[in-house]
């Protein structure tokens, strides 16, 4: 077994060579530590691959906040989790290794919990995530982001109960947040009253048809709609065609996303749905500078973290850090009022959940 | 029983479906003989293009179907052209064109991204309306078209392939690229070909696709993997047997979610596909190749 | 700093296991499989479930290369008879099962909420905790398969493998029962996979279904490819240089709104440029059928 030409089997090595050196060059004059004037900050966000929605509007409403209320000491360095423990492992290292950031947020549950073992005491760490035992594993790890399931199932059945709803079902996409808010429905109720799983689906999913047929008039005073973006206009769709008439349905952040309200053409007119707020200035200056509507509600908390970092953070270590965002308290934010709360071990930002309907097209607040 | 004639009816339509994109993955597959996943990519690029043609810009929806296709068809033929017609003339196997054409897949869903964004795009051509009803099953005219002309595909299909001087000479191609050379029989040009009509034909599964569903950046990689089990099923090397591959495949998903969970249904199709390829690997109606 | 870069060693140290596993498959045996990567989700599935379950690391690490062997053997016996593409399909197909029932089988596997907290190695005494103690701990266990898997190629037996790999009907003429070669080949690959899952779970700590695609199965094929059919040498550096590259890109500074899809059309792009240049990859002597 012998070689063609040996001239060729150099040029992997120089491949090497020159990604090695590329390598190193970026970390050198990437300023290690952070150099001594700006701050940087990491943002991880799911920029490609399953949910990009909610992560580009995340990064999108951090850059809102640093074009608006910037702070020239700050600066916010984004990398893209694409959804994947190894990619957000790689990317949380390099943004704390190389960029010395000194805090880092992270978007989504799966790639949160795939790097909160790796935090210990390197950075404060924010994860976007609704999974409180994230932050038992290290004690500079927070919660930030989605309200807290308790509060959406609060609001949602006081709502249902004002409307004498006892049996509801659920059409639910198998994913931790959406488990986690039909858990928490069926931890609530009363005796009399019941929480169905009518179906449970995939994120790529996009044929409802056949579980819809499962669903007889009357069988269920409510449904509870927790599928991801695309799928809610769909069911609504497929119902119609179907001829399923709908009782009152609810549903979750996922509605809240004005191509999905346009998408299924009025079908959801009346439906609830409870989740965290933007004031409509705020709406109006993302849409008018993102020309999109989509998932404003993760735009606003990126916002508003954005604007906590800019404003009331104490950059001189790491543990200044994390107590300028535990003593973050009646903060005004676009999303209204945020503060920081610490529950048996769970550490989180505690943010008003508005109960929301969908009227004329348009999304409603009404509480 | 009208649940069971549901469950049937929604089955074929799945299936219809499907045999949109596995009929074209199969004519470009037979003839080429690679797996070229970006065809799935093909599908979810025309969809945006006609609901950038007609949502965005206005255009009148028949142009803008017109152009979609066309758009689709000159896509296909350009991969063709400029990566695995290069790739061929250096002898490089089908692993290499596959992965090629998972780069070209990538590549064309990046782009997607860049260009439409993340959220969810619709071509609110037709207004939703409860379905019609026949015998207690319900389905809306969208739905009977796209099965009607998955059945013409069909029969298209078998006449194209049997009787058609070109469908005789990808079938020579497919089998013996050298001995159809030595007949007069351009393979460069067969190929091409078939890229262009599978690619065009991707396109009409576009446009019906985005009309009955959503449009996200990969809804290209889902429908490519039920399009290709569907294929397999029906038979490599047939391209009306990946059509009824594509039918037993929605109807066999829909009954068996219509008693399971309805997150089995992935595991149900790939399940049926392992099988096939086990017991019998050419599928219901290809033809064992010699070896 | 030395976090960052102990992270990528490690990373190339699983991925390298993981692509001369394939190596051996395809490289040396030529058998065609596109299901590697489900071997490799079988071995991190039950080295994550057995550690979860209070087992020790060695026992979970030696399971997760003995089932991984098993799901091979069961594969190989039924699609031994078919052929090329056909083999290529089936073993494809075995890809999206193993997903499948990763994501469906929730009482195994969690589904899409996937197994967090897999515990850190703990083996002879020592905590393998750190970051510095995981290398070591990898680049031990990549030499290893390193060193088995060129003593096998290097051997006589590797001379089979090749035989039937390049002409099987006339390996079998020479009275080489060429069925059993391969299942032991075959095994032997899905042996090492089941490994290289298994390191990559208790690194990440966290897995689900979502890992185990046919996304990720394309950049190990690549590796083998693109290094060349048949050449360690070759496999060794393109895993070093597919798992490096993509970190090259985080220090080009696009723009905050194309940052993500940017680079993955970059990557597209080289992996379409080097297919074209170098079809046979960098080290490869040989041409599959």
């Amino acid at each position: 077994m012998n070689n063609q030409a040996t001239k060729k089997n150099w040029i992997p090595i120089g491949i090497i060579l020159v990604i090695v050196v590329v390598i190193l060059g970026g970390v050198y004059f990437s300023g290690g530590r952070g150099s001594k004037k700006v701050t940087k900050i990491g943002v991880i966000a799911p920029l490609t691959g399953p949910l990009a929605e909610y992560g580009i509007a995340f990064k999108n409403g951090v850059e809102l906040a640093n074009s608006q209320n910037g702070n020239s000491n700050v600066q916010y360095v984004f990398e893209d989790n694409k959804w994947d423990s190894k990619e957000a492992i790689s990317a949380f290292n390099k943004l704390v290794q190389v960029d010395g950031v000194s805090a880092v947020i992270n978007w989504g549950t799966p790639t949160s919990e795939a790097i909160a073992p790796i935090v210990k005491d390197t950075v404060p760490f924010i994860a976007i995530t609704t999974e409180p035992p994230i932050t038992s594993i290290s004690p500079y790890i927070i919660r930030g982001g989605f309200n807290q399931p308790k509060d959406y199932v609060a609001q949602v059945w006081k709502y249902l109960r004002s409307k004498n709803v006892k049996k509801i079902g659920v059409m639910k996409t198998d994913i931790v947040y959406l488990n986690s808010l039909f858990a928490e429905l069926q931890k609530a109720k009363n005796s009399d009253e019941s929480v169905t799983l009518i179906d449970n689906f995939n994120f790529d999913d996009a044929d409802f048809k056949t579980s819809i047929g499962k669903v007889s008039k009357g069988q269920y005073d409510a449904i509870g709609v927790l599928l991801v973006s695309g799928q809610v206009s769909t069911f609504y769709k497929q119902a119609k065609e179907l001829g399923l008439s709908l009782p009152i349905t609810f549903g979750s952040d996922f509605f809240e996303s004005q191509s999905e309200i346009d998408a299924a053409q009025g079908l959801m007119n009346g439906a609830v749905y409870a989740n965290t707020g933007a004031t409509q200035e705020f709406t109006d200056k993302y849409v008018s500078t993102y020309k999109n509507s989509s998932q404003m509600a993760s735009a606003a908390y990126g916002y508003d973290l954005a604007k906590i970092f800019n404003t009331v953070i104490n950059y001189q270590d790491k543990d200044t850090i994390l107590q300028s965002l535990k003593s973050v308290k009646d903060f005004s934010g676009v999303e209204g009022t945020l503060s920081y709360s610490e529950t048996n071990n769970d550490r989180y930002f505690t943010k008003p959940t508005y109960l929301k309907t969908i009227t004329d097209n348009k999304i409603q607040v009404i509480n | 029983m009208s649940i069971i004639l549901q469950l049937l009816v929604n089955g074929i339509i799945a299936g219809a479906i499907y045999s949109l994109v596995a009929s074209g993955f199969s004519l470009i597959y037979s003839t080429n003989k690679f797996i070229h996943f970006a065809h799935g990519a093909v599908i979810a690029f025309s969809a945006y293009v006609l609901y950038y043609l007609f949502s965005v810009l206005e255009l009148n929806f028949v142009l803008a179907v017109i152009l979609s296709i066309v758009f689709a068809s000159f896509l296909g033929y350009v991969m063709n052209l400029l990566v695995y017609k290069q790739l061929r003339k250096k002898h490089a196997s089908y692993v290499i064109l596959l992965i090629a054409s998972v780069g070209i897949l990538m590549l064309l869903q990046s782009l997607i991204l860049i260009l439409f964004g993340a959220d969810i795009k619709t071509i609110g051509l037709i207004k939703i309306t409860k379905g019609l009803q026949f015998w207690g099953v319900f389905i809306t005219p969208l739905q009977i078209l796209i099965v009607f002309l998955s059945l013409i595909l069909l029969a298209g299909f078998y006449f194209f392939m049997k009787k058609s001087k070109f469908g005789k000479a990808m079938r020579a191609v497919s089998d013996n690229r050298d001995v159809a050379e030595i007949v007069g029989i351009s393979s460069e040009k067969v190929y091409s070909w078939s890229f262009i009509i599978g690619s065009a034909i991707a396109g009409v599964a576009a446009i019906l696709i985005g009309l009955e569903q959503n449009l996200t950046p990969t809804m290209g990689t889902s429908l490519m993997i039920k399009g290709f089990a569907a294929a397999i099923i029906g038979g490599i090397g047939s391209t009306y047997g990946a059509v009824l591959g594509a039918f037993l495949l929605g109807i066999v998903e829909n009954f068996g979610i219509g008693y399971l969970p309805s997150g089995y249904k992935d595991a149900i199709a790939f399940i049926i596909l392992f099988i096939f390829l086990l017991i019998r690997p050419q599928g219901i109606l290809g033809i064992k190749r010699r070896s | 700093m030395e976090v960052y870069f102990i992270h990528l060693g490690i990373l190339i140290g699983i991925y390298l296991i993981l692509a001369l596993s394939l190596q051996l498959a395809l490289g040396y045996t030529g058998l065609i499989n596109l299901g590697h990567i489900g071997f490799f989700a079988i071995g991190a599935y039950t080295s994550a479930l057995l550690t979860l379950n209070g087992f020790s690391f060695l026992f979970a690490f030696l399971a997760s290369g003995f089932i991984a062997m098993l799901s091979a053997i069961i594969l190989l016996i039924p699609t031994n008879k078919l052929k090329g593409d056909y083999l290529a399909l089936a073993t494809l197909s075995f890809t999206f099962v193993v997903y499948a029932l990763a994501l469906n089988w929730n009482s195994l596997t969690h589904g899409p909420i996937g197994l967090p907290g897999i515990p850190k190695p703990y083996l002879f005494g020592i905590h393998f905790s750190s970051n510095l103690s995981f290398l070591i701990l990898t680049v031990i266990i990549t030499l290893a398969s390193y060193l088995i898997i060129k003593r096998i190629i290097d051997s006589p037996f590797g001379r089979v493998l090749e035989a039937t790999r390049d002409n099987e009907l006339s390996t079998r003429i020479l009275g080489k029962n060429t069925y059993l070669i391969k299942l032991y080949a075959f095994g032997l690959s899905a042996v090492f996979a089941g490994f290289s899952g298994s390191l990559y779970a208790h690194y990440i700590t966290y897995i689900d279904p979502s890992s185990f695609t046919l996304m990720q199965l394309i950049p190990i094929l690549t590796i083998v490819i693109i290094g060349g059919i048949a050449s360690l040498r070759g496999t060794i550096m393109a895993t070093i240089i597919l798992i490096l590259l993509p970190e090259t890109f985080r220090f080009i500074g696009f723009s905050s709104s194309i940052v993500g899809p940017m680079r993955d059309i970059i990557y597209a792009l080289l992996l379409i440029i080097v297919l074209l240049y170098k079809p046979k990859g960098f080290y490869g002597n040989v041409e599959l059928e």
